[in-house]
């Protein structure tokens, strides 16, 4: 089955008795880092049965050696990444201070979050499908405070940019309007209703909708499906998507969306500048997105964030599609060029 | 991997089984004291039914009755079926009784093992224990008084006028407070005496809150439904020294509760979450029984098991040394 592809990414999970210690190191910059959890605050973190218990559990003991109120809940695996978790999830991720999402598939997108997050103000961290490996190395080695230099000098040309255009050299040539569509700092979580993601870091916004244009070549990774062994293609025409070709992956996509997707499957809700020198490209539905020079370019439920709350399109899916090595030009000027990054190299 | 999941898998049906329907939302509420073999064959358990298992695990709370954190709490709320299989009993939470009036059933199960999970009666075995159950409970009901004897001198007599009785057998039943209950394992049928009216000696013989299993007996004077005098070994004091250390005046009330327990696949092995429902036992309790129709709310609720008692309700022989006789 085309959604369960990623499965395989996650089989290094078997534990190794005293590997706690290492994880350790990770889930304190998530607790402490990222969220700054004080003493008497609750924390839940939301699994499912597919994340090794050694992930929640570690988390649990950062939360409450740092005098936090720790409640770990467990589902079962969601249908498809972005479903709505149960109503019994729903209302523990609204009731604590702040909520981690470690589940296999992400609840990112879905009403949950944004009930939990934007009406009840709950601090979020976004790290879904963690590994245990994905704690202790790549992604999650990187330096944080570099790592947000180079982010702030990112969301800095953003911020002032209007027009953005992305090429690469498998053909992607897609243009769109960035206007007033600030990217979101996702570095940590510390005021009410704030996001962060961990292993980060990326720069992601939501492009001007129905503006989007061109030809977007996914040569890497697509969410859900997994590593493609062949480009897929999409033609965006005012910010849809007309046409998805390529090969095994491609096929994959469209009947995953055709299973699981709706009428808004297929606008463009979100893009993204990875930005972290340290993250590989292992098919994981969290680190490849956050892979240094990387851009990913999302359909589906549009990126949400104060203040822009509402996206124009919401949907059941949302769908990242990630090219490693493109160009970037932000109001005709370069910003990434070839997955480097102009005046932010590699630390 | 542990393989004892193959043992458990059987009984972790039972509870599901009798009160659970496909798409039932199943809140099953644990903390980091209880093995995660118990919530994780509960967890499969529910799945394999169809309905919709949530875990949650907090650290553990104090002491029982200790209130959950927030989220759990909710949690609770927003489920159909709540089981309770945290190292400390939430059954006198606030978060329990609001689940409870939001009409989720709770199982209560706390600090059940996984060993206990490896034995225990069947569907069909607790659906004719809540038959027998619903039948004793009329009697508790339309009864007037109860006399309770046993070979080793207990000797009591209450008023059980105008008193509802009630039978937990594994099928959630109705509560005062609203929503329904059951326990896991389960079964036993009770009545809360009018209070003040109990006069006697009661010798408890087999299990005793904070006693654990009893090598010498409790003696228990009952002078105007309170206890009045604590004799016995090292039970007896210990009992006594708890309730002045961590009760009140109203910890003395007894009988508080006389219940006769029914389950025919449990033994009684000294631990008192399955003493309490092994058939033939009787249990009776000091303290609280506001929860479940009397009058008294205590910090503490105290329940003594013990076998081979004789209880005759007006002039119906109910249990016979020990022997269901109806």
């Amino acid at each position: 089955m085309a959604d369960r592809a990623f499965w395989y990414e996650m089989v290094d999970t078997a534990t190794k008795y005293g590997r706690i210690g290492r994880l350790m190191k990770s889930a304190r910059t998530v607790v402490e880092d990222c969220l700054g959890i004080k003493p008497g605050e609750t924390v839940t973190i939301v699994s499912d049965t597919e994340i090794s218990p050694l992930v929640y559990h570690t988390l649990s003991g950062a939360v409450t050696a740092a005098g936090g109120i720790a409640t770990i809940v467990i589902m079962e695996p969601l249908p498809h990444a972005s479903a709505e978790p149960p109503s019994v999830v729903a209302a523990a991720m609204r009731e604590s201070d702040a909520f981690i999402n470690v589940c296999s598939r992400t609840i990112s997108h879905t009403k949950a979050r944004y009930v939990a997050q934007f009406e009840y103000k709950r601090r979020y961290v976004i790290m879904p499908a963690t590994t245990e490996d994905m704690l202790i190395s790549g992604a999650a080695t990187a330096d944080y405070k570099k790592l947000k230099e180079v982010g702030l000098k990112v969301i800095d040309v953003l911020t002032k940019g209007k027009q953005v255009r992305v090429i690469s050299d498998y053909g992607t040539d897609v243009s769109f309007s960035i206007e007033g569509r600030p990217p979101k700092n996702v570095f940590e979580a510390r005021e009410p209703g704030s996001v962060a993601i961990f292993p980060g870091a990326e720069a992601p916004l939501g492009p001007v909708e129905d503006t989007v244009n061109g030809t977007i070549v996914i040569d890497r990774f697509i969410l859900e499906i997994g590593l493609v062994s062949e480009p897929v293609t999409w033609k965006v025409r005012n910010g849809k998507v007309y046409e998805i070709t390529g090969g095994r992956e491609a096929e994959q996509l469209k009947e995953y969306l055709s299973k699981h997707g709706d009428e808004n499957s297929m606008y463009i809700g979100e893009f993204s500048i990875g930005l972290n020198p340290y993250a590989r490209s292992i098919g994981s539905n969290l680190e490849d997105k956050e892979v240094y020079g990387s851009v990913h370019i999302a359909i589906g439920s549009g990126v949400h964030y104060p203040p822009y709350y509402t996206a124009k399109y919401h949907s059941k899916t949302h769908i990242d599609g990630l090219m490693l090595k493109p160009t970037v030009f932000v109001d005709g000027k370069k910003l990434v060029d070839k997955g480097e990054i102009v005046g932010a190299p590699r630390f | 991997m542990e393989t004892k999941i193959i043992e458990m898998m059987k009984f972790a049906r039972v509870p599901f089984e009798l009160n659970a329907k496909p798409g039932d939302r199943v809140a099953i509420i644990a903390d980091t004291q209880t093995d995660p073999l118990v919530w994780e064959t509960l967890s499969a358990a529910a799945h394999e039914i169809g309905a919709e298992p949530v875990v949650t695990i907090m650290l553990p709370r104090k002491g029982h009755g200790h209130e959950p954190p927030d989220p759990v709490a909710a949690a609770m709320k927003d489920s159909d079926i709540v089981l309770l299989v945290a190292s400390t009993a939430l059954a006198h939470s606030q978060a329990r009784d609001r689940a409870q009036k939001a009409g989720a059933t709770i199982i209560f199960m706390e600090q059940l093992t996984s060993d206990m999970l490896t034995y225990g009666a069947n569907a069909d075995e607790y659906r004719e224990m809540d038959i027998l159950g619903k039948r004793i409970e009329d009697i508790w009901t339309s009864g007037k008084s109860v006399s309770v004897r046993s070979t080793l001198g207990t000797n009591l007599t209450a008023s059980i006028e105008g008193r509802r009785g009630f039978h937990i057998c594994g099928v959630a039943t109705p509560s005062v407070v609203g929503g329904k209950r059951c326990a896991f394992h389960d079964g036993e049928c009770g009545v809360p005496p009018v209070e003040g009216t109990a006069e006697g000696l009661w010798v408890v013989d087999t299990w005793m809150h904070h006693c654990g299993a009893i090598r010498d007996p409790i003696k228990l004077t009952i002078e105007k439904g309170k206890v009045t005098k604590f004799e016995g070994g090292f039970e007896a004091r210990r009992l006594e020294e708890y309730i002045e250390k961590n009760g009140d005046e109203y910890s003395y009330y007894c009988p508080s509760e006389i219940s006769i327990q029914l389950n025919p696949k449990l033994e009684f092995t000294g631990i008192g979450r399955t003493d309490k429902k092994v058939r033939g036992g009787v249990h009776i309790a000091m303290g609280t029984n506001s929860t479940f129709g009397g009058k008294i709310t205590s910090k503490l609720h105290l329940d003594g098991v013990s076998r081979n008692y004789t209880i005759i309700v007006d002039d119906i022989l109910v249990l016979d040394k020990g022997k269901i006789a109806v």
